[in-house]
């Protein structure tokens, strides 16, 4: 599908398939799309082409309030006028059901957040994870075909956050519900979801397991947004019996699991920090010189300066092997570490 | 000589004078002296200061008295009724348009009748109402009617006309909570299953109760204590409180005008209490995060309803207007519809005639002078509250505002009781020190707005960079509270030039203003000569309105260039 505003593409020819029952995430920067294909997930707004199905139906034109769908707001929209109770019976006491029912499932779910007792409090009432909790409850008693999540743990505080992810994932996998949760935080990502698309400037830019995006990311954005990597503008010169590529990068020559790479070709790879080793100069690798290092307790960091170029090297602190800024140091890493990126 | 320290030690005090001096002065002694009178005896059409509370005992025995009270309250409850369903709507709809045009054009509109004299407002329900007026000749010619309906001299124009000048304060606070309403709460009840009617029944109307409460509490306070729309367009049959106290000033039975006075200030404090109990249960209301407004996009048969109302409700804002404008040039004696021939004789005539050339000079004087009192009392009080530590600070504000919550009829007769003792009825002077009263409360709320918006920092950059305090105030203070004092200036001055209620009281035939004139003249004739007049008072205040616009926008831009 494709959304646009004005002139602005705001969703690019985006295609995805969501599996029912699988914690499915959103991930990029803001204003990458993300939130603009939740709504329309939810009905907020309409592809300006393109379809969208739930369950095997063609929902375009079916409006939220007729979608088997809820959304847990960035802003939590909880009702200022109503207490916690009133907040999440919303959804059954629009939909018409028994009395009864209600306060059955109301009960019910507000034990799941672990709200129980806290019923008749008013909303300025409650701490940010309390309200957090109110706004998932009010759209999980409905039991929604699909529970959509728009950067709902933003304005929490990093423990509370580590809290609420844990909760969420356990909360999703108990109940089985699909959930899809946009979020800019790589880590949110990549620790919640079963699958995670990466989106940049409205489009899909890949789509997979959070391990696969991590070590196989297909182009220099993902590779980068996705934790921290040396992108390294390369040449490919030859190519080896076995398939594998070799690339020159200013005097750089290494090779490549690449077997599609055309020979002549420009590119760049990514090679992550934790890839690279680094020793004493003397050895097979590629020498260089420790520029900086930052120690950062139980990993050290280096900034190596190899044929004019600097890497960052990032290894486990360890209290025999440990260098100074200016040492002659030689860094090497296996065949496989290094990713040829698509652009 | 008083020492720099001592002054200082006593400076809250000192800014605070003027402003005590004024409300206490004034207005609590009048209501104490009020209260006096109220025991009085008056017998044998003879005022004596016998302590008898005859009044009282009179009042609460008489039949007429509680019919009165019944009378007072169905009024101000038909009108508050009338003006939340019409009000709430026109409220709503305002949030919905999108074409700015419309929208700058509704607001003029809406808030326009602010501006214009009351007696001019009721005298362009006159013309529309009347047996010969607009909608009864419209009536007849279409043959809808066989003879004219009545729609003067009853409750019927009353409310109409009642509604019509209150309306705005009705509008105004339910808009103010409805701009502000988060729409994400909105997005939150669709997605829930609620859909647009759902969504307003169970979320955005109960959110929008505490602007249906302010602004019923407004209008309610407000017809309760209405004099000249039920004495002008009542013709005598629409017996409220007020119009009682006014017959019996006349009559001098002042100790029954003081009780009924003291009845009408007692219901107009409990309607006020009780509409503070209904806002209080719902001031819970606040939203968690920060609110995301924004119209959402029309279409649909609601919107195009919405779109109609509104355009209907500016035609009944503007209506009187145009008709009292087309009136002015009739060349007809009467004020007959259509106008028959067009003649500029009524403008020669008001200009010629001494009675309105005489009140438009006092008008313009006591104006003038109340404006010049005001502002600066009310810089200094403002200065006070903002600054300095005040001790019973609650107190000292309810005693600033409490002129408003007062029906002007009560304050008009405590006022007339105390100049009387004074020996000071009829005098100029007093007639500006009671508008200055009136219009204090306006200013210091809207000076201690402003007030609070200064950036303290400038005036410490001020002083750090070596100016003293007064120069600090001249140069950085004053320029950044600009707009303030030219709104309070100009909320001051037509607050005292349109004042009719209680000034009526308080003048004598040597010094009557303009919109007593009016009054006076509207009660004995009925020609086009006040459509003149109230045609170039309406263009007179809208030349104040737009010079003052002007220097406003200037000083905003200014201030805002300063804090960058």
């Amino acid at each position: 599908m494709t959304r646009r505003f004005g002139d602005v593409v705001a969703v690019d020819d985006v295609s995805l398939g969501i599996r029912q029952g699988e914690f499915f995430a959103l991930l990029g920067p803001s204003g990458c799309g993300k939130t603009t294909t939740l709504r329309i997930l939810a009905g907020f707004e309409r592809p300006s082409s393109g379809d969208v199905f739930l369950r095997g139906r063609r929902v375009n034109e079916v409006p939220p309030y007729r979608r088997d769908t809820n959304l847990v707001f960035q802003q939590l929209a909880l009702f200022p006028h109503m207490d916690v109770y009133d907040n999440v019976a919303f959804g059954l006491r629009v939909r018409r059901q028994p009395a009864a029912e209600i306060g059955a499932r109301v009960r019910r779910i507000l034990e799941l957040v672990d709200l129980a007792g806290l019923e008749r409090r008013r909303m300025h009432e409650l701490s940010g994870g309390q309200q957090q909790r109110v706004a998932i409850a009010r759209a999980l008693v409905n039991e929604p075909a699909v529970l959509l999540l728009d950067e709902p743990l933003g304005a929490l505080d990093l423990k509370l956050r580590l809290q609420m992810q844990r909760e969420l994932k356990e909360m999703q996998r108990r109940l089985g519900t699909t959930f899809v949760y946009v979020t800019h935080d790589q880590g949110e990502a990549l620790s919640m979801a079963d699958r995670v698309a990466v989106m940049s400037v409205g489009r899909i830019v890949q789509l997979g397991t959070p391990e696969h995006i991590y070590t196989r990311p297909v182009t220099r954005f993902v590779a980068h947004f996705i934790g921290d990597t040396n992108i390294i503008p390369v040449r490919i010169t030859g190519r080896h019996a076995d398939g594998a590529a070799l690339v020159e990068s200013d005097g750089l020559r290494f090779t490549v699991d690449a077997a599609n790479a055309p020979v002549g070709e420009s590119r760049h790879v990514s090679l992550r920090p934790e890839k690279i080793r680094i020793g004493r100069a003397g050895g097979e690798g590629h020498r260089g010189t420790v520029r900086d290092l930052t120690f950062l307790g139980p990993l050290t960091r280096y900034e190596v300066e190899v044929s004019g170029r600097r890497l960052t090297v990032q290894v486990q602190t360890q209290g025999e092997e440990h260098f100074e800024r200016d040492d002659a140091v030689e860094v090497s890493w296996s065949p496989s570490a290094p990713i040829l990126l698509e652009d | 000589m008083i020492g720099a320290a001592r002054l200082r030690a006593y400076r809250t005090p000192l800014l605070l004078l003027p402003a005590v001096a004024i409300t206490a002065g004034v207005f609590a002694s009048a209501m104490l002296l009020l209260f006096s009178y109220s025991a009085y005896t008056f017998r044998g059409g003879q005022l004596t200061e016998e302590i008898s509370f005859l009044a009282w005992q009179s009042f609460f025995t008489d039949a007429f008295q509680w019919r009165l009270v019944g009378n007072t309250l169905r009024l101000a409850f038909s009108v508050t009724a009338i003006a939340l369903v019409i009000g709430y709507p026109t409220a709503y709809a305002l949030t919905k348009v999108r074409d700015q045009r419309l929208l700058l054009a509704a607001y003029v509109v809406i808030f326009s009748p602010l501006l214009v004299s009351l007696v001019v407002r009721i005298y362009g329900w006159l013309l529309i109402l009347s047996e010969n007026g607009v909608v009864n000749q419209a009536l007849l010619a279409v043959g809808l009617i066989r003879s004219p309906l009545r729609l003067v001299y009853n409750d019927v124009g009353v409310v109409i006309a009642l509604v019509h000048i209150l309306l705005p304060f009705m509008i105004f606070p339910i808009l103010s909570v409805l701009l502000q309403f988060d729409h994400a709460l909105r997005e939150a009840a669709n997605d829930l299953g609620a859909g647009r009617l759902q969504t307003f029944l169970r979320v955005v109307f109960p959110m929008s109760l505490p602007g249906v409460v302010a602004g019923a509490q407004i209008v309610f306070t407000l017809a309760i204590s209405a004099f000249v729309t039920p004495e002008l367009l009542g013709g005598g049959t629409v017996q409220v409180l007020s119009r009682a106290i006014w017959f019996n000033v006349v009559d001098v039975n002042w100790p029954l005008a003081a009780v009924q006075a003291i009845v009408l200030l007692a219901l107009a404090l409990a309607a006020l209490a009780v509409f503070d109990v209904a806002a209080r249960s719902l001031r819970a209301m606040r939203p968690t995060g920060s609110p995301r407004p924004r119209p959402d996009a029309p279409g649909g048969a609601i919107d195009t309803g919405l779109r109609v109302v509104l355009i209907a409700l500016l035609a009944f804002i503007l209506s009187p207007l145009v008709f009292v404008f087309i009136n002015s040039f009739n060349g007809s004696d009467f004020n007959s519809f259509p106008p028959q021939g067009f003649s500029l004789r009524w403008y020669q005539f008001v200009l010629s005639y001494a009675p309105f050339r005489e009140g438009m000079a006092n008008s313009l004087i006591v104006a003038s002078a109340a404006t010049l009192v005001v502002i600066p009392v009310g810089l200094l009080a403002a200065l006070a509250l903002v600054r300095e530590r005040v001790r019973l600070r609650g107190a000292l504000n309810g005693l600033f505002l409490s002129p408003l919550v007062m029906p002007r009829v009560a304050v008009g007769i405590a006022v007339f009781i105390l100049l009387v003792k004074l020996r000071l009825f009829g005098t100029t002077g007093s007639l500006v020190l009671v508008h200055a009263m009136l219009a204090l409360p306006f200013a210091i709320v809207l000076l201690t707005a402003s007030l609070l918006n200064v950036n303290r920092t400038l005036e410490e950059a001020a002083m750090d960079l070596g100016a003293g305090p007064l120069r600090t105030f001249w140069q950085v203070t004053l320029p950044q509270i600009r707009a303030g004092l030219i709104v309070a200036a100009v909320f001051a001055f037509i607050t005292s030039f349109d004042e009719t209620e209680a000034s009526i009281f308080i003048v004598r035939p040597s010094n009557l203003t303009l919109p007593v004139q009016m009054f006076l003249y509207l009660e004995q004739y009925q020609n086009p000569t006040l459509a003149a007049l109230s045609t170039l008072l309406v263009g007179l205040m809208v030349v104040l309105v737009v010079v003052a616009m002007r220097f406003v926008r200037g000083a905003e831009v200014a201030r805002l260039i300063a804090r960058r």
